[in-house]
């Protein structure tokens, strides 16, 4: 076996490293570029973002769900499945850097803190890159997380290639969404247009999509929205939680299943706790407001936008006014 | 330790640079075995003192029956070591099945009844019970060596998913390991099983449980087509990790038995059973069926045997009546084909073969939904005509993860048409750089077009 020799196998691994190197530089540097987390990152180092005092952080309900036109001096940060742990992440990252708003805007929803999150950014299906760049090993390691998250930071970073073929098949073609200015991403689809047995399926699928084979409540979520409180709390930042609007079919399977129940008692569980804003059912019977089962489309998030807007000029003038859920 | 985790590379290469810079026997089967212990270990100790002390018991009682001549004190310690084994998986394998059958109501079990399953216990029992019935019926001699036993029961290639090794083929190769003085055979044979378990099994995973978790909302035509989806998955994924085992294990002069001979190829459902689980289905055709009488002793009582193994072999997958179902519908099926073999010949080899992949596929049905009451549910829906709209038959995020997954079949169902000691033999006549070039590209698709979502392999779990 003189032919697969010692120098053979160096060669073997030089034109592997060759390989790999090519493969990391054309997905970081070109199939990835245009995904939505990377552009929020690349908003997020831009300076017109210190004048924003109203954050929206969360994932693609806020993301999707308010239109920061309608809310002055607001920067919609959310990005798709970010869930308080990643948030906090973020947060404490956009804190470090010397930025800093006067109101944070939280989703608090049924699948708030389900591990689903977690389970997602373990199985690759988040921006690896970005969000590798944020949980370095130490962090991982003082916040004592399993070893699964080390394991998931050496693929992310030395392999974010892996598994993404699916980029090169979707290179060239438009990203479903569009960030407008202030970092919104809206829908245009409409809910109402695919009927109601589609609706009910859809709303199913969603539903799973966020519970099944998770645990709906996540200690690690539940840490993570202290740890964002506390950090605010020091910092002086206004926490308001919004519960967005979901469709009828969605609300449902959340009351039935108990969801709801549990949210209740999350917020109760909270040490501290801050404004809640209930709009769940604020488009009861009206799935035109819809993208999909739980996301609002563009007129959906211009009303949503406007009735924040209202509540928190309210809560500016009535600092003290803290009702429980509004 | 999983074979498609990260920390299984390391643990290999360590435990291969090792191997290679001890030059005693005794010393590479020390470590051999020591790195057997850490491979089940690492997963759970506590578990590892369970098999080690029912491979202990099985170590005396086989030395027992070795040493005496007495039908009465062989039998006894034959049926001792069978209850020790037997025992174990049953409490640990079956007492939440069988209590909620009988004594107890779904989620109302006991709390001293065990929750986790040991890893393997499946297969380590039923390898540790084939050797004292190897001893009991004098076909090989006791091992007098606990190192040598305990290594044979184990070794860590083969100990959490098989195959199945019979004491005779893999305990005289045990004791003589030795590093392979050609790595190309086993690297192939790795790269086959990786291929197989993350380019396939587990992208077509995607599908299949998509459809199968949210069976309201899939139609008849995905799940019909997550079944079949499924066919190659769970072929995949094991046959994935046999190569896996035989990989390893060939690195350190070990040959492991073939599990899987192109299954999907059978002539008929027996020779589909010779093909799929060879070390399973051996087991069960020499220590169940033959001893109940096999095919000999009429008709009828041929059929009870085969009704018989298949439950007990449908059993052994889970303890769920789903898997007693696709036991039942594969026992029916050859018991069927038994009585009507002369029809089947006259239909002539090509519709036997169609029928034959029809009623596995089938059978399919019943091993991955999840309980009877969703099976009938399900069953329903794919016979239900107004549900046959083919508009939409993908449940993957895009048609190029549908692109990904029936190339991959397709690749797989070619790639069988080749003998692999051939393709291993080809591929060491090519030159370095055609080889190197090769090697590399084989990797990057991998890398590229794999499923890198921790997905366990299926048959742990038994």
């Amino acid at each position: 076996m003189k032919k697969y020799s010692y120098k053979n196998w160096v060669w073997i691994l030089m034109l592997f490293l060759l390989a790999h190197a090519l493969s990391w530089i054309l997905y970081v540097n070109i199939l990835s570029a245009d995904g939505l987390q990377r552009q929020k990152m690349v908003l997020l180092e831009m300076p017109i973002n210190k004048s924003a005092k109203i954050w929206i952080m969360g994932d693609s309900h806020p993301m999707l769900g308010i239109n920061p036109d309608f809310i002055p001096s607001s920067f919609n940060l959310a990005s798709t499945s970010e869930y308080y742990f990643l948030t906090e992440l973020k947060l404490k990252q956009l804190l470090s850097s010397g930025q800093k708003p006067e109101i944070l805007i939280l989703p608090f929803d049924p699948h708030s803190f389900s591990a689903q999150g977690n389970a997602l950014l373990l199985g690759h299906e988040l921006d690896d890159y970005f969000w590798s760049g944020i949980l370095s090993p130490e962090k991982i390691w003082t916040k004592n997380l399993p070893a699964s998250y080390q394991r998931w930071w050496i693929g992310a970073t030395f392999f974010p290639y892996a598994g993404q073929f699916f980029s090169l098949a979707a290179w060239k073609k438009t990203s479903p969404f569009k960030l407008e200015e202030n970092g919104f991403a809206p829908a245009d689809e409409n809910l109402h247009a695919i009927g109601k047995q589609s609706m009910n399926f859809l709303a199913q699928a969603r539903f799973k999509t966020h519970f099944a084979g998770h645990n709906p409540y996540d200690s690690l979520q539940f840490s993570a929205l202290e740890s964002i409180l506390f950090e605010c709390s020091k910092n002086g930042i206004q926490v308001v939680l919004v519960s967005y609007p979901l469709s009828d079919d969605y609300r449902n399977l959340a009351e039935i299943s108990g969801m709801e129940d549990q949210l209740q008692l999350a917020f109760h569980k909270i040490k501290n706790p801050p404004i809640w804003l209930d709009y769940a059912s604020l488009f009861k019977g009206k799935p035109e407001y819809f993208s999909d089962a739980d996301h609002l489309n563009r007129n959906g998030a211009e009303i949503l936008s406007r009735k924040i807007k209202t509540t928190l000029d309210s809560l500016r003038k009535t600092p003290d006014a803290r009702p429980q859920a509004i | 330790m999983l074979f498609n985790s990260l920390e299984f590379p390391v643990f290999l290469a360590i435990v291969l640079l090792l191997f290679w810079l001890l030059k005693g026997t005794k010393q590479k089967q020390l470590l051999l075995l020591g790195a057997s212990l850490f491979f089940y270990g690492y997963w759970k100790w506590t578990y590892l003192l369970l098999l080690l002390a029912t491979a202990s018991v099985d170590y005396l009682a086989a030395i027992g029956i070795g040493q005496t001549q007495k039908k009465q004190n062989r039998l006894a310690l034959l049926s001792l070591s069978i209850l020790a084994n037997l025992g174990v998986l049953g409490f640990f394998k079956y007492s939440h099945f069988l209590g909620s059958a009988f004594f107890f109501s779904p989620g109302e079990a006991p709390s001293w009844l065990p929750i986790l399953l040991p890893v393997g216990i499946s297969f380590y029992t039923f390898q540790a019970m084939s050797y004292v019935i190897d001893v009991y019926r004098n076909r090989m001699s006791a091992e007098k060596s606990w190192t040598d036993y305990m290594l044979f029961i184990t070794f860590f290639p083969q100990l959490v998913a098989g195959p199945i090794e019979r004491a005779p083929h893999l305990l005289s190769q045990l004791k003589k390991p030795e590093l392979t003085k050609n790595f190309v055979p086993g690297a192939l044979l790795l790269l086959s099983g990786f291929f197989k378990k993350i380019l396939i099994a587990d992208r077509l995973a995607v599908y299949v449980d998509a459809a199968y978790n949210q069976s309201e909302t899939c139609t008849a035509p995905q799940l019909l087509l997550a079944t079949v989806f499924f066919g190659f998955q769970i072929y995949c994924d094991f046959s994935g990790y046999s190569d896996i085992a035989r990989g390893c294990a060939s690195f350190f002069g070990i040959n492991l038995m073939q599990n899987f001979r192109s299954p999907y190829s059978a002539k008929d459902l027996g020779d589909f059973w010779r093909r799929w689980h060879i070390s399973l289905s051996g087991w069960f055709r020499d220590y169940l069926y033959q001893p109940l009488g096999g095919g000999h002793k009429g008709n009828l009582q041929m059929a009870f045997n085969i009704m018989l193994v298949f439950s007990v072999s449908g059993l052994w997958h889970g303890a769920n009546w789903t898997f007693l179902a696709w036991g039942i519908w594969h026992g029916a099926g050859l018991v069927f084909q038994r009585f009507f073999r002369k029809s089947f010949q006259a239909a002539g080899p090509a519709l036997s073969k169609i029928s034959t992949l029809i009623w596995v596929f089938m059978g399919w049905f019943f091993f991955r939904v999840n309980n009877l009451e969703e099976a009938e549910v399900l069953g329903r829906k794919l016979i239900s005509l107004p549900d046959w709209t083919l508009n939409s038959f993908n449940l993957f995020h895009s048609s190029s993860e549908m692109a990904v997954a029936l190339s991959g079949i397709t690749l797989l169902m070619l790639s069988e048409k080749f003998n692999s000691d051939e393709i291993a033999v080809r591929f060491q006549n090519l030159s370095f750089k055609k080889a190197a070039i090769i090697f590399t590209s084989a990797i990057m698709v991998f890398l590229w077009f794999g499923h890198f979502k921790g997905g366990d392999f299926i048959y742990f779990q038994f």
